[in-house]
């Protein structure tokens, strides 16, 4: 999961640096996860690739939208299933690992939990110029937990 | 004559970046032949595993061989999930206008 989300810096937010943050919370016995980059942010990425642009709207909500759903930014007609990226991240985390995801870019922000799944248009004097990718995934893995059912 | 990498050997028993496999796959010469042997190599990462499927399937002729039973396995994943059509399953997202920093906060805290 790191490598993908890392890997998604170098290809798509058009950054050469990027930031990771890993901490252990002993008290809640949890591991929080930040990946950052200071990039175009997903919406930039997706006018940048030229991807889904009719389906894109106007907003770095409407982008969000567009990633959780699976819509790659990848430009391989060939393979269309490749971009693993973030809505299967996503799944693994909070599906599989019983964890949170959440996604700061640019001015909107996605959370999802076991119980709540919504995307935030924030107001104008929030506007992060780049993209925070959070997961906050318990220590004990869920004993049904199948790293391979989240991999294709 | 096919020319035998030992992968563990130059680059580790644990695979973990597209960039590694992109190293591999620019030391390679088209018109050569390889096998890669995958000996003592443990773990790879699902992207790392992607890019060595895009090795594998490329104008180079390349060949794995004595694949560790994880490493089989995230291939086999991988390969599965080439065959696949997207899914766009998830559906939409509500997308909620939050005006102030207040309703963001509101929002943060609703469960």
């Amino acid at each position: 999961m790191l490598d993908e989300l890392i890997c998604n810096i170098q290809q798509h937010a058009q950054t050469d640096k990027g930031y990771a943050y890993l901490m252990y919370n002993k008290a809640a016995r949890t591991i929080e996860i930040i990946i950052a980059d200071f990039g175009i942010t997903i919406y930039g990425s997706y006018v940048a690739a030229q991807k889904h642009l009719d389906k894109l709207g106007d907003s770095d909500a409407d982008a969000l939208n567009l990633a959780q759903n699976g819509y790659s930014v990848k430009n391989l007609p060939d393979t269309e299933n490749r971009g693993y990226g973030i809505s299967s991240n996503m799944k693994m985390v909070v599906d599989g690992l019983k964890g949170e995801f959440a996604v700061l870019s640019g001015n909107a922000l996605l959370l999802l939990t076991a119980n709540d799944r919504k995307i935030l248009a924030l107001p104008p004097e929030i506007d992060f110029k780049g993209t925070m990718i959070m997961v906050r995934i318990p220590a004990q893995m869920p004993d049904k937990f199948n790293l391979y059912d989240y991999m294709s | 004559m096919k020319q035998i990498i030992n992968i563990q050997e130059q680059y580790g028993a644990e695979l973990h970046t597209r960039q590694m496999m992109e190293r591999l796959a620019a030391s390679l010469v088209p018109t050569n032949e390889y096998l890669l042997d995958m000996a003592g190599v443990e773990q790879i990462s699902r992207s790392a595993a992607d890019e060595l499927y895009n090795l594998t399937h490329s104008e180079i002729h390349v060949d794995l061989i004595n694949l560790e039973p994880f490493v089989e396995k995230m291939l086999s994943a991988v390969t599965k999930g080439r065959f696949l059509p997207r899914q766009h399953t998830a559906g939409d997202m509500p997308i909620i206008h939050c005006a102030t920093i207040g309703s963001v906060q509101r929002q943060l805290m609703a469960k």
